[in-house]
């Protein structure tokens, strides 16, 4: 009896709501611009806050340490602010930092108001903070406009937020609006009449000036400067995402497990690993790989290390990265 | 998912990024609409006064002390904004009259997020039910309000609105329970009705 109580009760709601109708969103222009000046309002209140807290204690110790706090006090504020780490960890071809003279090197800092470019065959991926990684296409350009924002002016970013990373905001702004991610693998192509959006795993928001867009897994979103919208289907095997992989940034395999590294090789592939049997899968997580896959793209690497190992690949579905042990399939 | 909201300010104080982008997603467009019909809902007079609340908001975290709810404080900012605001472009406040703005009214949606004894129903009609239908969704705690329109104005699955805010699905389902809860027991308070009763009422006077 509850239960139907209950079932009238949120049917009721439903209705209700539905009368009354969705309520007023301010537009995503408007929430961006007032986000970015609290945001920094906040900042700087929090800043003035340590320092001020920082004082506090420096003056209550000074009667017994004052030499060792005075020079604590000196670190503390000589530290920069936390800042999120966006570092090259891999790179092909011809690409240029601002802020440097010199071509860019593997382990560069892209800083906060600096800006990368590759060149005609000039790719690069870059470590972003605890797990995510973001790539850059041929002839691209992105500048980092702030801690966790970045500006695509030309070309094509791929970002891949894995599931199991901390959830450090990462923000692409393009003409069309800002795109901002759910925890997913997704690019954004800067065309010059539009953006388009690919999404490989999870969702994204494209936040616009008049209106916010979702896109999920398996959709391309093409966005018109003059603001119209299209959609279609891509698959998670599509062409357009093999840039990104033959970009991926490089894997160490010694002495990682070879489930560890199949993983790896699937996510990068836009694939699940798939055991053929628990053996298998039990044997996978025990056998531990030496050597190096440096210069290797995923699928290529992951041929040259099943060949040296007793499994091979197995077909087991588009999205799938079928792995079995070689006996098994003598039976 | 649910804000405990003197444990997200006294994170926001220590710097912590994600307490800032929950309170922001939390309250921003709340307090935009608190804000629009007072100032004639011009979106320019809007956007002012809400990012000097939310900043002046910012600036003060540390006086916050929990007493009322963390949207009624930031509601008593954005009146003074309002105030400065109109003082400041010289324009009068006088021909904005809300129905939440009546002092009986204010004080059963602030009993909303601080329930206390149960205020008289109202006759409103329905555009003024309409009204404050949709404050009563930005006085639900946590982002309930959020929760429900997702669900039953957007036709939302639960596995959206789990990714939307970031939980599992089974989190989404409890918070989509506890949502309805506060909702079915907000209206009672203010209207001491339930929603097929309000839902009638409304047509009614269709």
């Amino acid at each position: 009896m509850k239960g139907e109580q209950d079932d009238m009760s949120d049917d009721s709601i439903e209705a209700l709501l539905r009368q009354v109708g969705a309520r007023n969103e301010p537009s995503a222009a408007t929430k961006e611009e007032v986000r970015r000046a609290v945001h920094d309002e906040w900042r700087t209140t929090v800043a003035r806050r340590r320092r001020r807290r920082n004082a506090l204690a420096f003056s209550a110790a000074a009667s017994f340490a004052f030499v060792v706090l005075v020079a604590g006090w000196i670190l503390r504020f000589a530290a920069p602010e936390a800042d999120i780490a966006v570092t090259i960890a891999r790179i092909d071809g011809p690409v240029s930092l601002s802020d440097s003279s010199r071509a860019a090197r593997l382990g560069d800092p892209l800083t906060v108001g600096a800006s990368v470019k590759t060149g005609e065959t000039g790719r690069v991926a870059f470590a972003y903070g605890s797990g995510l990684s973001l790539r850059l296409d041929r002839s691209s350009a992105l500048e980092r406009v702030a801690r966790d924002r970045f500006r695509l002016s030309a070309g094509a970013v791929y970002v891949d937020a894995p599931t199991n990373a901390k959830p450090d905001e990462l923000v692409i702004e393009t003409r069309v609006g800002v795109v901002r991610h759910l925890g997913t693998q997704y690019q954004v192509r800067q065309w010059h009449d539009a953006v388009e959006i690919s999404i490989r795993e999870g969702r994204v928001e494209i936040a616009g000036s008049d209106a916010t867009t979702l896109a999920a897994a398996g959709e391309k979103i093409r966005i018109s400067h003059d603001g119209r919208i299209e959609r279609e289907t891509i698959s998670s095997q599509d062409p357009a995402w093999d840039w990104a992989e033959t970009t991926a940034p490089l894997f160490s395999i010694e002495d990682r497990t070879l489930d560890e590294f199949l993983q790896w090789a699937a996510r990068e592939t836009g694939r699940e690993v798939a055991y053929a049997s628990a053996e298998a899968q039990r044997e996978a997580e025990n056998v531990r790989l030496r050597g190096s896959i440096d210069g290797l793209d995923p699928v290529t690497a992951l041929s040259a290390v099943l060949s040296t190992t007793d499994f091979v690949q197995y077909e087991a579905g588009e999205n799938l990265l079928g792995v079995r042990l070689a006996k098994e399939g003598d039976d | 998912m649910v804000v405990n909201e003197l444990a997200l300010v006294k994170s926001m104080l220590a710097g912590d990024e994600q307490s800032f982008r929950l309170f922001f997603d939390t309250y921003f467009s709340r307090v935009y609409r608190f804000a629009s019909p007072r100032v004639g809902a011009d979106p320019d007079a809007c956007k002012e006064v809400v990012q000097a609340t939310l900043t002046k908001a910012v600036q003060n975290l540390g006086s916050f002390r929990g007493e009322s709810a963390l949207f009624s404080w930031l509601c008593q900012i954005c009146r003074h904004e309002i105030v400065d605001y109109l003082r400041a472009h010289k324009r009068r406040a006088g021909h904005v009259v809300l129905i939440e703005d009546r002092p009986e009214i204010r004080a059963a949606l602030e009993a909303i997020e601080a329930p206390a004894e149960e205020q008289p129903p109202h006759k409103l009609n329905r555009a003024q039910t309409k009204e404050l239908i949709q404050s009563v969704l930005d006085r639900l705690p946590s982002r309930y309000g959020d929760v429900l329109e997702w669900k039953y104005i957007e036709g939302r699955s639960v596995e959206e609105i789990g990714e939307l805010l970031g939980i599992g699905h089974t989190a989404a389902q409890s918070m989509l329970a506890r949502a309805r809860t506060a909702f079915r027991e907000a209206l009672e308070t203010l209207f001491g009705a339930t929603a097929q009763e309000i839902l009638a009422d409304m047509l009614s006077g269709i």
